[in-house]
């Protein structure tokens, strides 16, 4: 058989429809594999055949992470994980959202609003914001959560600020070391902040982690209870006041109309997989800088949207004039969904604080 | 020449016949045989009335058409139980389920299997149909959780429809034994809100092949309990694991295997098969660990009567028999209208389609309602299956038409009789589809009516071969590089591999190899960490949803109904273009349905209803071309001597380039046309004759007759090797071409006629310098090794092909042997010349050139060795 290797040329060609040429960096030491019992044709075909093209070979320099922020290696007995903390003033402001705001958002009655008894004591400066960018949407064994973003209130010695932290995998093997720092975060702050706030957490990004937590063998997942903890969820509050009234109830849709907030050049959701995966053969950080940025926006959207969310469908009389009528229908459905007393008066209230005004 | 007793037999009479009967390969899609004559006679109604089995077999067999068509009757007797004891270790409250359903003694294979389970040991029970082995994994599994109650069962079943089944009957006893158990089906079908239920509190969870492969392995993290605590694994049915599905069905076991490993468990196997000679080699390549095989059934059995009945010769001189089709639909239709509960196996879905029409033609003669009989296919919609088996249960449906959807132990209720159209292709299929009739006990037939094929008429003529003959063997190839990359990848995305670690029995510097190669494809990521690298998924798509384990790579097409746009059917990827090309008539349910539009890119195929008189049959064009021989007999290369025999891997083009119109029950054609659709290329591996060009049109005849002949004796070689290695007809096809796959022979009744009327059909005339290849071919991508396992045998199959040409009774060439004479030798009969009758004897002398060839050639490096070493 080793004379029919001078015909290399016709059996590089892929099978089917795509025929792709690949020299890859291996090519030469295909043929010299001689040992295995594998025909390196055969198996360049069975390869190339639901292969991708490969991506051409970067030839600008990488870019390290820590040029592009404060990323910091911390200690885990799973090994080093990557941690960049942003501390966020309370006079921060994004849209027309401050972030003190979230503070004085009135949040007595989000316990019969979501229906969820664990709510109870609910307050936001109790909670911890949670928002992952995986590789995949489907929850699957092999879709890694390769950024994880957590923020928290937390009081400093020149007063309380909210304080984001994001921990990357630089590379599949760290992420049982991201995933051990997520869990002592977590651990830490059990009795601050022992409520989780998300967009769609209780979907997907719990899902995913906690597969993650399984896959590196933290144990039960009952032991780490992420699904267990009180958790508000914007998706469902904001879908109860905003459906009909907005194209979607996509984050980016409620922060445009309820927080006045419209980002640029936003990197898709759909984008996030490739960009990491370029991240990881580059190690060119300057590619991923843009996914980086969308998390800790989305984590700072977390607490403002709640913020205002929150208020109004408490039934803050200001809240309400500022929210067009089909919201405030909204609202009253949602409080008799929930038998909550009162929720006729909502529109009423309203009328009454716009009637001067009218014009 | 003798006085005729047939009416004069016309050209253009002849030329209608023949051209259906085109030799095309075992399985695929064919019309069926020529009917002469007495069609319309088959539709006077009679008066039937309802009759018990044993009595209508009697006066069946009396008739005397039936009479001379019967070439076999054979009894299989009942026969006892042997019985043992319930083990003492038994839970006491599986114990009083069983006996609450009369069961106060095992039978002896049910007691082997439980008490093997129980020291840990895998178990191959090879029992037939209705054997109890039910039994025989639900006991050890439900014995495991009353003693542990977090352990866990795994059950997997080939097809949905059996799962369906013996969930049914593993529910009803859990729920008497009162031990708590969640027993719960999981596939494609489940809702989602019920998945989490299951995944948590699922006990014993029952699933198929590709659930397991794209749906629970990928997500093994959210079935943590069931792996944590898997103690058995139950695999059903796994002869059918044999063939490229086989292959990838062993490299799932491997990739559960693993998941189970990460989990640390370590889950015993219950296989249970049909008989097969190699049980267990096969037990323990499925499994790669040993296997404790217990094929010793003490389950009673009724007594079963099988007849093997071959359809009158209507044209002895041109070897043709009465149209298989219409003798089953004969048969059939006596037996529903006697109000017998009969299933009817044809071995292609056009078959099923063509013999269901057929019956409800018949039906409606008889005023009887059209629903009694009904259509049984993989194509059909889930709700659809689930009607036709609940009519069959409540006895409002009396009669089945199924392609082998079936022949699977679902319990549909008593069926006593069962009719198979042409022999199914594996010795297995055949006892399986035989099986179907009589699984509660009391008499039941099954009867054979046999094709013209090669194959059948050989079964029929060698009853002993089916009926006594040790049973096959089954083959799979888990190394097979295409099957084994795909499951690499999946394996890859569930759980990252380790520098090191092996996959299955392959060794980890294979593994490496290829995981190496998918690195350079981007497709993974391999990291270096402080103990070695890992090899970690990084790619956007799920790989295990573009492997299918069952049809070759390629989605499914849907069949969409206009203008309701309805899906009313799925095809798979490779019988689209036979079934769905442009202007093809499809069926679906007994209703004829015209393509009106076959939109390739996106897999959908629009149609509408039509009422044709006729029903439409593809025309394949294939190409081979060798890439790469493995091994070669000794000897000269053809340029100086004869013929060459090889194996080795070759490409394969397919082209459907048209379609014959064919009227419904004359089968005379009406009409063709062309289609024009993509070719499908895939490696595989073949075996070839190479002919010397020189020494092959030596041969004192027209180049395009030995072609023509050569084919024959292809279409021949092709059935004979599908016996001789124990394979599927389907899995084998043949070819007559040249080594750069630049030309390929198409016999005249495979191409459209040319413009105008008349026998103007002009031969094929080959290149000069032609040296013709005679290609077997394996029909699946990679092949399974029956290449290597033909080559060894070459020289026997070519003598055996030769031996049933001499020996067959027809003049010039037959469907039972080489396939019919093409149209030219006829118009030369006319002429008056002996061209007619000249295939037969072409094929006959190239058989022998092949042979003596093939002996010269050894002759002569004996000689030479011989002379070297003197």
């Amino acid at each position: 058989m080793s004379d029919l290797r001078d015909k290399l040329g016709r059996f590089f060609a892929g099978e089917g429809a795509k025929a792709t040429t690949v020299q890859g960096p291996r090519g030469a030491q295909i043929g010299a594999a001689s040992a295995s019992r594998i025909d390196p044709r055969q198996l360049e075909r069975a390869v190339a055949r639901h292969a991708q093209t490969p991506l051409a070979g970067a030839t600008i320099a990488a870019t390290p992470l820590e040029a592009i922020g404060d990323w910091r290696p911390v200690e885990t007995r799973r090994g080093i994980a990557w941690e960049l903390e942003e501390r966020v003033a309370l006079g921060t402001t994004a849209g027309d959202a401050r972030v003190s705001e979230v503070l004085a958002a009135r949040t007595e009655r989000l316990r019969d609003l979501m229906g969820d008894a664990r709510l109870e004591g609910f307050a936001f400066d109790r909670a911890t914001y949670l928002d992952i960018e995986a590789t995949g949407l489907s929850h699957g064994a092999g879709t890694v959560a390769c950024l994880i973003g957590l923020g928290r209130f937390e009081a400093d010695p020149g007063g309380a600020c909210f304080v984001m932290r994001q921990l990357l995998v630089r590379d599949p093997a760290q992420e049982g070391a991201a995933l051990a720092r997520f869990v002592a975060l977590m651990h830490a702050a059990l009795d601050s902040s022992p409520y989780i706030v998300s967009f769609n957490g209780k979907s997907y990004d719990l899902s995913v982690l906690q597969s993650r937590l399984v896959m590196f063998g933290f144990g039960d997942p009952s032991e780490v209870a992420l699904k267990l903890k009180p958790h508000l969820d914007l998706l469902h509050l904001g879908r109860a006041l905003w459906k009909g009234v907005l194209d979607d109830c996509r984050l980016p849709t409620l922060e445009r109309a309820v927080l006045k907030l419209a980002r640029i050049d936003d990197v898709p959701g759909s984008a996030v997989p490739g960009l990491f995966f370029r991240f990881v053969r580059t190690r060119d950080a300057r590619g991923f800088e843009p996914v980086l940025r969308h998390n800790r926006q989305d984590v700072l959207s977390l607490a403002l949207l709640g913020g205002r969310l929150a208020t109004l469908a408490h039934g803050d009389p200001i809240a309400l004039a500022a929210a067009p009528e089909a919201v405030v229908d909204n609202l009253r459905r949602l409080w008799r969904r929930r038998k909550m007393a009162g929720g006729d008066e909502l529109c009423t209230k309203r009328l009454d604080r716009s009637r001067p005004t009218d014009v | 020449m003798s006085e005729p007793t047939e009416p004069p037999i016309t050209h253009s009479r002849i030329a209608r016949q023949l051209a259906q009967v085109s030799g095309t390969p075992l399985g695929m899609p064919t019309p069926s045989d020529i009917e002469v004559g007495n069609a319309r006679d088959e539709i006077v109604p009679e008066i039937w009335r309802a009759q018990a089995l044993p009595d209508f077999l009697e006066t069946w067999r009396a008739d005397d058409r039936v009479k001379g068509c019967l070439v076999t009757e054979h009894v299989v007797p009942a026969s006892e139980a042997e019985l043992r004891e319930i083990p003492a270790w038994l839970d006491p409250r599986l114990r009083t389920a069983l006996e609450g359903r009369g069961i106060t003694q095992l039978y002896s294979h049910q007691a082997e299997a439980l008490e093997a389970a129980r020291s840990g040991e895998h178990v191959m029970l090879v029992t037939p149909t209705a054997s109890g082995k039910s039994l025989c994994y639900n006991l050890p599994a439900l014995q495991g959780l009353a003693e542990r109650p977090d352990s866990r069962a795994l059950y997997v079943f080939p097809t949905k429809a059996l799962t369906a089944d013996q969930y049914t009957e593993l529910h009803a006893l859990a729920s008497t034994s009162e031990l708590g158990v969640g027993v719960f089906p999981f596939d494609g079908d489940t809702p989602q809100h019920a998945r989490q239920a299951i995944r948590t509190h699922g006990h014993i969870v029952l699933t198929n092949p590709d659930m397991l492969h794209s749906g629970v392995l990928p997500n093994h993290t959210k079935w943590m309990r069931l792996f944590a605590g898997l103690e058995t694994i139950v695999l059903d049915e796994v002869h059918t694991y044999r063939g490229i599905f086989g292959s990838h069905v062993a490299n799932v076991l491997r990739r559960l295997r693993r998941i189970a490993a990460f989990y640390g468990s370590r889950p015993r196997f219950v296989l249970c098969s049909a008989t097969l000679r190699n049980a267990k080699e096969f037990a323990e390549t499925l499994l790669e660990a040993p296997a404790r095989v217990i094929d010793r059934s003490g389950a009673p059995r009724a007594e079963k009567r099988i007849y093997f009945y071959n359809p009158p010769v209507v044209n002895a001189e041109l070897g043709i028999r009465a149209s298989y089709i219409h003798e089953t639909r004969r048969l059939a239709e006596r037996l529903i209208l006697c109000d017998i509960p009969t299933i009817v196996f044809a071995a292609s879905r056009l078959n099923v389609e063509v013999l269901l029409k057929y019956l409800h033609d018949g039906l409606r003669k008889h005023h009887k309602p059209e629903r009694l009989v009904q259509g049984y296919r993989g194509g059909y919609l889930p709700e659809h299956r689930r009607r036709i088996e609940r009519g069959l249960r409540e006895g409002e449906v009396r009669g089945v038409v199924s392609t082998n959807a079936l022949e699977l132990g679902i319990d549909i209720g008593t069926l006593e009789a069962s009719v198979i159209a042409g022999y199914p292709g594996t010795v297995a299929s055949f006892w399986q589809q035989a099986g179907r009739a009589g699984r509660k006990g009391g008499l039941s037939a099954t009867i054979l009516v046999a094709r013209s094929h090669p194959l059948d008429q050989y079964v029929v003529n060698h009853p002993e071969r089916l009926l006594e003959s040790p049973p096959e063997v089954a083959r799979i190839a888990p190394d097979n590089l295409f099957v084994l990359v795909d499951h690499l990848k999946c394996a890859a995305y569930e759980l990252a591999f380790r520098d090191g670690e092996g996959f299955g029995r392959v060794p980890a510097e294979e593994v490496k190899t290829i995981l190496d190669h998918l690195v350079d494809h981007e497709v993974l990521h391999r990291s270096e960490g402080p103990d070695g690298a890992t090899y970690h998924w990084m790619a956007e798509a799920f790989p295990a949803q573009n492997v299918s384990l069952r049809s070759m790579p390629g989605e499914n097409f849907v069949v969409i109904e206009m203008p309701q746009d309805r899906i009313i059917a799925e095809v798979d990827y490779h019988a689209t273009p036979t079934m769905l090309h442009e202007h093809a008539i499809t069926h679906v349910d007994g209703r004829q349905y015209e393509v009106v539009r076959l939109d390739w890119d996106n897999h959908k195929a629009y149609v509408r209803a039509v009422e044709p008189d006729y029903f439409t049959d593809a025309m394949t064009y294939v190409r081979v071309e060798v890439l790469d021989e493995a091994e070669g007999q000794t000897g000269g290369a053809p340029e100086g001597n004869g013929v060459r025999v090889a194996h080795g891997e070759v490409s394969v083009t397919e082209k459907v380039v048209g379609f014959k119109k064919v009227r419904f029950y004359s089968h005379e054609n009406v009409g063709f046309g062309e289609v024009f659709l993509p070719e499908q290329t895939r490696h595989t591996t073949s075996l070839w004759w190479h002919f010397s060009g020189a020494r092959l049109f030596a041969l004192p005849y027209p180049p395009a007759e030995i072609l023509d002949a050569l084919s024959g004796l292809g279409h021949l070689l092709a059935q004979i090797a599908a016996v001789e290695v124990w394979a599927d007809g389907r899995d084998l096809a043949h070819c007559v071409g040249e080594r750069t796959g630049q030309w390929s022979y198409r016999s005249t009744a495979e191409r459209p006629p040319q413009r105008g009327s008349g026998p103007k059909v002009t031969p094929e005339i080959p290149l000069p310098g032609l040296d013709p290849c005679l290609f077997i071919y394996e029909t699946y991508p990679g092949g399974v090794g029956l290449s290597k396992a033909l080559f060894d045998r070459a020289r026997f199959l070519m003598a055996a092909a030769r031996a049933v040409v001499a020996a067959c009774p027809c003049n010039a060439g037959c469907p039972s042997c080489i396939g019919p004479p093409a149209p030219l030798a006829e118009h030369e009969r006319k002429k008056g010349s002996s061209a007619a009758t000249r295939t037969k004897t072409i094929a006959l002398e190239v058989a022998m050139l092949a042979l003596a060839l093939a002996e010269a050639e050894i002759a002569s490096s004996e000689r030479l060795a011989h002379a070297a070493a003197s």
